[in-house]
């Protein structure tokens, strides 16, 4: 597959220009078919674009592959020609020789480089920012995502979820060194800057999950700086976001925020070897989760083994602002900043030890018996939004 | 510099070593002073007050663009121009003589002369950009 | 008329190396220094590989944990430091030190103790920053050291040995330029005018001219980042008013045109080689035009690293503008090469072979770079693989292959025995064919969204085959040069004798033997065209001066290490330049620079000071014009005869035009740090930072106008000097010194005033460094003046020759000040009250 790739991009078909907006149709399919990729599947390509800006880019590409290409191939032909052919100039080889070269050194590229600068100024003047649109507030942190819907009120960190089909307006920023925002499917990258606000934009055109990750390196776990922005239609994205303002831990006030469950106790409950974990909890039981001893234990192991210290859940006392925010964490798709899916063996190993997984990470391995920590992530995993079903 | 004949044949032609270096580096020194001042202008312009004065339709930071290119143009034309005259004084009739073709003056002002016409070529297409932020940066 | 065999002996006897282990340490030839240049950048090239090839096993699956994060970012940090700082600048300019003056026909480069100086902090500068592995702390910013990534609070000790090794690079690569930039214009053979120079000489010149500007400039950002991290300035602390973006800006301001310091001499190389192979090079007026403008335009293209930055638009397509255009140059020297080569027929051996590889990867690396300069689509790929496989286009095809064809078309030349041709093609088939595997995949990996810098890549990405093929290829490549290595031993010990002219070259190190003896010219050779080795043009008539001057200098002189001064556009011949035989001078200084550094490493900063005055000291006695020395010269017959004189004055003279040089990089110093001003001061919401009055006005424009005196007053001692007036030159003098010395009590007394520290705000340290860069001037100019003064009261000589020259030099150098104080005193005291 690999190699018949690589033969395939040596030797481009003839393009022609493009003119469609949509990748798929791209006309010269070979080419396209190859750097779409084999899997057809790609979470994180900028050529597989699902928004406007992403697409103008893309399109960009191919004209510019099209264009510069064809003048590569015209260049090593003339080379080749060059070295295997007798002298076809004659005694006026020293002028014949200068046309030569300005025409194809200097002339050529300038007919080339001045329409390309001005599609490339076309294209700049047309991503300009929108001026309306949701706002989303991106603080980067070393090595997560701090995202905020300031108008909604809503935190939550390493996802991003917007509306298909509308512009959303990214103020970008950093908490500590240079971080750069860049969702490939949607669009180019901007840098967060510490000390200033920089405005950007995606948009989706269609519903799905796309992949994005930090493209500035930030030291030490640069690589697992990882996010996913996923677009949902309008209703679904207004029931989302009505979702996320409800406090995500309801019984703030109840006793069992302070109470002590002895240890023994969750290890003796019944649901110690039980599927739970891995269940989707529907709504009656999201209703009722503080009925589930463990997760009552998860919480208040959470609380004593000192979380809230850097990580906040709205409604609780949780208010630590080092790590991310676990409001609704049981809903997310990812796990440390997109490294790893978000499941409940995935939680319980990185609960434990989250250096074994992005060795480096701020958050500390959590000193607790095996029983505590499968409570915290019981209780982690309790906490999700309530989807209302349309 | 104050070169001596190389070709002891030839009356030797007397040229300003100031005008000589300026048909050379004349194209080049005014597209420096383009880009710099354009981008000053742009960096200093975008987040002032100037961006928003209007006037005859384009913003403040749009003339003062237009005026270092105008500005740095008619220098680069003019090394151009200089470079030109140079060259064809140098050569006079003899353009074949081989005492001229061993002056390096005469090397100078035909490398002035390319080195000019791409430079105004390049302060032209770096004017472009202008005409897409007339309004605003 | 002595003979041949005597007048070479004679002349060897002067110019050979000094004998013994110690005499190691002081050469100053600039053929030794050539091939310690050389051999040590490539000792450095082979260990920057050995990283690479580290980084590509980590990466050939995904979350691979061959390495662990923190030694792979300290693995790309060193990578990509060592290739660019260690290797890439140091080899090209190895070459030119051994062959530029041969190709001009001269004997020496313009200042050998400086060469020797050059390559000492070289060295030094390269082991510091492998120092830092002993120390378990090595840096792990990036090469490009982005603030606040390496600011003291994300980054350890690391990045001090970054730093500091970085600036004594950077300052080997300054001295190289100014020794380039004068040899290329002054030291050329008698009739060698500008229009027939090689145009690897061109590349040179060109390098070395972009190399006092681009280097200083990172001198300066290296010095504020060292400034931020031990002495708490806060020039990049965007918490108190600094901006991580002014970083960005000065770094690139070096770094882009550092691009092409790098491609220009191997587009030199590329000319030289294909010029021998076709027998002939056409488009030579277009192709030094095209230097040219690569020279001045690869200045404009720094924000073109900084498109997702957020600059503003319009700024961003100034710079898309000036990048597409600096194509054109690209371009103009591709076709010429084809046009060369055309219907020649060329023998495709080894170094013809490394040169159309070079055309086939830089024309793809070309495209790419020229994809990259659109914004929009510069917005995907930036910091993306595509980058990397473009860079490594550029940079691999541009200058690697080049130079390995330079390497394979030269050595016989160095070692006067020819490599062998079928290990060369073995050579480069595995560097073309691994090149090709390990970069190509990378172009697509940076589409499907693997980001530059990161240890390891999700499965999910889905490019681990590519990541495969890339790795295999790094191995492939890496073989290429143990294939060289072993080609090149093989030649050492069996290797067929190369003989004068083994390629049929037309420039003039071919016109002398393999290896070339010590002294390299009997004399001087006259030039009549631009392929000295093909067309033995008629000689001029008796009369002609070039002639006249090659035989002066024909065994001459033998007293002391001579060589012919030429007029900088026609080459015609203008005196005779004394040049010094070896000295530990630049080695001591070196080592002064060395242990200052390291003790500011292990802050201890007194030794610093012990270490750093000792240098000045070594240097002061290197300055020092040596009284016997001059006497030598004045009695020697040589400069009678023919008006050739040995104590040459103004323009004519090498030390002029290095002082020319010197005010450059100053110059551009002080730009720099102007710039940083106000680039700070445009970013801030108040100015001065946190509420203070603007500075008062009366108190430093009485500082500042004791300066204005003190030019004035030069200005009277060099009336004085030329009318030859003894007490009014004192009187002037007294005034210079006295005016400067109050200049310098003021303004260390206005720092002590003033209400804030260079800790508490980027302004307080931009308003001390500025005061003290112009008070360090000032007192350097001072010691310039009071030993100009010295001079002039001591010795009676007569007020030409040495003692002109020195008080030529001296004005210069003090007008500058002037200037500078002026420049400064606008920033400092007068913007705030405009802008």
């Amino acid at each position: 597959m690999l190699k018949s790739s690589l033969l395939a991009e040596s030797s481009l078909p003839r393009p022609r220009p493009v003119r469609r907006r949509s990748l798929q149709l791209v006309p010269w399919a070979g080419v396209a078919l190859l750097l779409s990729g084999c899997q057809g599947d790609r979470v994180q390509s900028s050529l597989h674009p699902a928004g406007p800006a992403a697409e103008a880019v893309a399109q960009l590409w191919w004209v510019l592959l099209t264009i510069l290409g064809l003048y590569t191939l015209a260049v090593f032909v003339l080379t080749a020609l060059a070295i295997f052919r007798r002298n076809p100039l004659g005694r006026r080889a020293r002028y014949q020789g200068r046309a030569f070269i300005l025409v194809g050194g200097v002339i050529l590229p300038a007919v080339i480089l001045v329409p390309l600068l001005i599609y490339s100024l076309t294209t700049t003047v047309a991503l300009h920012q929108p001026d309306t649109g949701l706002t989303i507030r991106v603080v980067g942190h070393r090595w997560w995502w701090e995202i905020e819907y300031p108008g909604q009120g809503i935190v939550t960190a390493n996802e991003i979820y917007i509306p298909v089909g509308e512009p959303v307006q990214l103020e970008l920023t950093s908490a500590d060194v240079i971080h750069s925002f860049w969702v490939p499917q949607l669009h180019g990258k901007r840098d967060l800057l510490p000390g200033q606000t920089s405005a950007f934009w995606i948009e989706a055109e269609r519903a799905g999950v796309f992949r994005g990750q930090c493209a500035e390196f930030c030291g030490l776990q640069h690589a697992h700086m990882a996010l996913t922005v996923e677009a949902l239609p309008p209703e679904e994205f207004a029931a989302w976001i009505a979702g996320q303002q409800r406090p995500g831990d309801a019984p703030a006030d109840s006793e069992l925020a302070d109470s002590e469950l002895a240890d023994s106790e969750v290890a003796d409950s019944e649901l110690a070897d039980s599927e739970l974990a891995d269940s989707e909890l529907g709504d009656s039981e999201v209703a009722d989760r503080y009925a589930s001893p463990r997760v009552a234990a998860g919480r208040s192991a959470f609380f004593r083994h000192g979380c809230a210290a850097c990580h906040a859940i709205a409604g609780t006392r949780a208010v630590g602002q080092a790590g991310p925010d676990l409001t609704y964490i049981g809903s997310r798709p990812t796990l440390g900043a997109a490294t790893i899916p978000n499941t409940r063996k995935n939680l319980l190993a990185w609960v434990a030890n989250p250096q074994a997984i992005k060795p480096g990470v701020n958050m500390p391995p959590t000193h607790a018996p095996a029983e505590e920590i499968e409570a915290i992530v019981s209780y982690l995993q309790s906490l999700q939004y309530e989807r209302e079903e349309e | 510099m104050d070169a001596s004949p190389v070709g002891e044949n030839r009356e030797y032609i007397q040229v300003h070593r100031f005008q000589l270096w300026f048909s050379v580096l004349g194209g080049a020194v005014a597209w420096t002073l383009h880009l710099l001042l354009s981008y000053g202008v742009a960096e200093f312009g975008c987040v002032s007050p100037f961006r928003t004065i209007d006037w005859i339709g384009l913003s403040g930071v749009a003339w003062l663009e237009i005026l270092v290119t105008l500005l740095t143009l008619a220098v680069a034309v003019a090394s151009t121009l200089i470079a030109l005259r140079i060259k064809r004084r140098l050569l006079g009739d003899a353009a074949a003589s081989s005492s001229a073709a061993s002056d390096g003056r005469v090397f100078m002002a035909r490398s002035g002369v390319m080195a000019g016409a791409i430079f105004v070529f390049i302060i032209v297409v770096e004017a472009l950009p202008i005409l897409y932020f007339l309004r605003d940066c | 008329m002595k003979d041949v065999k005597e007048a070479s002996e004679q002349l060897h006897q002067i110019w050979r190396k000094p004998s013994g282990f110690w005499g190691w340490f002081s050469v100053v030839n600039n053929r030794l220094l050539g091939v310690r240049f050389m051999v040590t950048a490539f000792a450095f090239f082979l260990i920057g590989g050995v990283l690479a090839l580290l980084m590509r096993i980590q990466l050939t699956v995904p979350e691979n944990t061959f390495l662990s994060p923190q030694t792979y970012n300290e693995l790309f940090t060193m990578h990509g430091s060592t290739m660019m700082f260690l290797f890439a600048v140091p080899m090209l300019e190895g070459l030119a030190v051994y062959f530029l003056p041969i190709m001009l026909g001269s004997r020496d480069l313009a200042f050998p103790r400086l060469s020797a100086f050059g390559y000492w902090t070289y060295l030094f500068g390269g082991l510091v920053f492998y120092a830092s592995f002993f120390v378990g702390d090595v840096p792990n910013a990036g090469w490009f050291a982005y603030t606040p990534l390496s600011a003291s609070r994300y980054s350890g000790m690391g990045m001090d040995f970054w730093a500091l090794g970085l600036s004594l690079v950077e300052l080997s690569g300054i001295v190289a330029a100014v020794e380039i930039v004068v040899t290329v214009l002054k030291f050329r053979a008698p009739g060698m005018t500008l229009g027939r120079m090689p145009i690897f000489a061109w590349t040179m010149l060109a390098v070395g001219v972009m190399s006092l500007f681009a280097f200083t400039t990172l001198l300066v950002a290296t010095l504020l980042l060292e400034l931020d991290r031990t002495a708490g300035t806060q020039f990049f602390n965007p918490n108190r008013g600094g901006s991580n973006l002014l970083w960005q800006h000065l770094f690139w301001f070096f770094g882009h045109p550092e691009v092409y310091i790098i491609f220009l001499p191997a587009t030199g190389i590329v000319s030289t080689i294909v010029g021998t192979y076709s027998r002939r090079l056409l488009g030579y007026t277009i192709i030094t035009v095209a230097i040219l403008v690569t020279a001045f335009v690869s200045f404009g293209l720094w924000a073109h690293h900084m498109y997702t930055t957020g600059l503003p638009e319009l700024s961003l397509s100034f710079f898309a503008a000036a990048s597409l255009m600096i194509a054109l140059a690209s371009g103009a020297q591709v076709f010429a090469w084809i046009a060369s080569l055309w219907g020649r027929r060329p023998s495709l051996e080894p170094p013809l072979m490394f040169i159309l590889g070079f055309l086939v990867i830089f024309v793809m690396g070309g495209m790419t770079g020229v994809m990259i300069a659109i914004v929009p689509f510069d917005w995907q790929v930036h910091d993306t693989y595509f980058i990397v496989a473009h860079f490594h286009y550029v940079l691999i095809g541009g200058a690697v292959f080049p130079l390995m064809g330079g390497l394979y078309y030269w050595i016989p030349k160095i070692t006067g025995r020819m490599l062998n041709p079928l290990l060369g093609h073995a050579s480069f088939w595995a560097a073309f064919v691994g090149f090709h595997a390990t970069f190509f995949p990378m172009h697509l990996m940076g589409f499907w969204g693997m980001p530059r810098r990161v240890y390891t890549f999700p499965e999910s990405l889905g490019i681990e085959g590519h990541n495969v093929l890339a790795t295999i290829g790094a191995f492939v490549f890496g073989f290429a040069f143990l294939i060289f290595l072993f080609d090149l031993l093989v030649s050492l010990l069996v290797g067929e004798r190369a003989g004068e002219n083994p390629w049929n070259g037309d420039t003039l190190e071919w016109s002398i033997s393999s290896p070339p003896p010590s002294y390299m010219f009997l004399a001087p050779p006259v030039v009549r065209g631009r392929h000295p080795c093909w067309h033995r043009e008629p000689k001029g008539s008796e009369g002609d001066l070039a002639e006249r001057a090659s035989e002066v200098l024909w065994g001459q002189p033998t007293a002391w290490r001579g060589n012919l001064i030429t007029e900088a556009v026609n080459a015609t011949p203008q005196g005779i330049q004394y040049l010094p035989g070896p000295s530990y001078r630049p080695l001591l200084v070196s080592l002064g620079l060395l242990i200052a550094f390291l003790a500011v490493l292990t802050k201890l900063f007194l030794v610093t000071l012990v270490a750093a005055v000792f240098a000045l000291g070594v240097l002061a006695k290197w300055l020092w014009p040596d009284r016997h020395v001059i006497a030598m010269l004045r009695s020697s017959e040589l400069g009678r005869r023919e008006g050739l004189p040995i104590l040459v004055t103004g323009s004519r003279s090498t030390v002029w035009w290095g002082t020319i040089c010197l005010l450059t990089i100053l110059a551009t110093a002080l730009a720099a740090l102007t710039y940083a001003y106000f680039y700070i001061r445009l970013y801030a919401s108040e100015w001065p930072q946190t509420g203070l009055d603007p500075p008062a006005l009366l108190g430093p424009a009485i500082t500042y106008g004791t300066l204005l005196v003190s030019g004035a007053g030069l200005f009277w001692a060099n009336r004085a000097f030329r009318g030859g007036k003894a007490n009014a030159i004192q009187f002037a003098f007294t005034l210079v010194v006295l005016s400067g010395a109050a200049f310098l009590a003021l303004a260390v007394y206005g720092l002590v005033q003033l209400p804030f520290s260079h800790r508490d705000h980027a302004y307080g340290s931009l308003f001390y460094l500025h005061s003290i860069f112009i008070s360090l001037l000032t007192l350097a100019g001072l010691a310039l003046v009071g030993s100009a003064q010295i001079r002039v009261w001591s010795e009676h000589e007569d007020r030409e020759g040495s003692m002109k020259l020195q008080m030529q030099v001296t004005s210069l150098l003090w007008y500058f000040v002037v200037v500078a104080g002026v420049c400064t005193f606008t920033t400092l005291y007068l913007s705030p009250y405009v802008l």
